[in-house]
């Protein structure tokens, strides 16, 4: 699962007031407007993606981001190839009971 | 822990001595103001210990104070994990049964993840680290970290953050000038409140705030390193001060401490309320 945690519309976003400024001195003068957000990836085992994904926005709610200043987005992603995953039993992604969530 | 039994030698003039006033200092991974705070509030007479974060035993103390650093090196968010330490359950729980709380900076930014303090910190709009005295106007001088403050009163305190630009939606924002909730602003040396003198970007120059019952309050600069006249300022005293003697005050009369409800800044200078129901708090002197 990823989550996507931005900072609100209407929050003033420094960093990203920054980054804009930089790629413009570096050329870029068609940038209007840079926001800079958090990427969140988790893996979890979870009965089904639906389940998994339930999780992972009340992960956003309590804690990897603060509703005071942040909105997030979560979906499901497909988990990247891996060794270590060798044993993991049944598919990776898909609804199925016990099934690993990425 | 040493027990002090009253102001050092060389400290008449200070106010009303409350050495019986007990403060916990907690203690986060991460934490570096934490032996700065137990210096200042022993050296000021009171009575400390340290309070680990996985501690929950606030039960000998009078005024919980979360002090400045890096709690779990602010990752992902400055206090965001540090609010689900056990110590914070406790002092929630410390908080909503009327104990004083105060949080520094870090201390501030954790009040705030947890829910106890309302609003949010942003990057300073610099995005730079400032490290450096400012200016703060007393806008509510009947709080119990205010009280030995004059309203308006201009104090000299530093500043050291990265993330000190407080945020708070509109409706939030309005309510907190509304009730009296913001304690102090970043101003210039003369009082005034002006975008010059706001090192950071905070709505409304807002540099602490108080919840709706007053018992908690957060600040972004560090009184703690303004009680030495050697390094710079004193009037960080009058902020610890004005929580101990708030403190005995409570433990001396607690149901007219809750009886009386919140202070507000309307209130004026010198009430309080004890005030209201009838005993006089001890003379402090303005």
């Amino acid at each position: 699962m990823v989550a996507e945690v931005w900072l609100r519309r209407g929050v003033l976003d420094p960093q990203g007031q920054a980054v804009r400024g930089a790629l413009r001195a570096l050329g870029y003068e068609g940038v209007r407007d840079v926001r800079v957000g958090k990427l969140v990836e988790l893996r979890l085992c979870a009965p089904g993606r639906d389940a998994a994904e339930g999780q992972v926005r009340a992960m956003c709610s309590r804690l990897l981001a603060n509703p005071v200043l942040e909105d997030f987005r979560v979906a499901a992603v497909e988990p990247a190839e891996d060794a270590s995953d060798a044993g993991s039993a049944g598919s990776p992604a898909g609804p199925s009971a016990g099934g690993e969530a990425g | 822990m040493s027990r002090a039994e009253g102001p050092a030698p060389g400290r008449e003039g200070w106010g009303t001595p409350s050495a019986a006033a007990r403060f916990g200092v907690v203690v986060f991974p991460g934490s570096n103001c934490d032996a700065d705070c137990f210096w200042a509030l022993e050296h000021l007479g009171y009575r400390v210990r340290y309070v680990w974060h996985q501690d929950s035993d606030l039960e000998d103390l009078d005024c919980v104070v979360l002090p400045g650093g890096f709690a779990y090196g602010d990752h992902l968010r400055a206090g965001a994990i540090a609010r689900f330490s056990p110590v914070m359950q406790a002092v929630g729980r410390f908080a909503r049964d009327g104990g004083l709380v105060l949080g520094i900076c870090n201390g501030f930014q954790v009040l705030l993840e947890a829910g106890l303090l309302p609003g949010a910190m942003l990057a300073n709009s610099g995005l730079r680290f400032i490290c450096r005295y400012v200016f703060l106007r007393v806008e509510n001088a009947s709080t119990p970290f205010t009280r030995l403050c004059r309203p308006g009163q201009v104090l000299r305190i530093p500043i050291a953050h990265y993330q000190g630009n407080y945020y708070a939606g509109p409706a939030t924002l309005s309510e907190l000038e509304r009730r009296g909730q913001v304690v102090l602003r970043y101003c210039d040396e003369e009082g005034r409140v002006t975008p010059e003198s706001n090192p950071n970007g905070s709505l409304g120059g807002i540099a602490a705030v108080a919840n709706p019952g007053f018992n908690v309050m957060g600040l972004m600069p560090h009184p703690e390193r303004a009680c030495l006249a050697e390094l710079g300022s004193t009037d960080g005293r009058l902020i610890l001060m004005s929580a101990a003697e708030e403190a005995v005050r409570r433990r001396r009369a607690p149901q007219a401490a809750a009886a009386a409800g919140p202070p507000d800044a309307s209130a004026g200078a010198g009430a309080g309320p004890a005030g209201a129901a009838g005993t006089a708090p001890p003379g402090a002197g303005r």
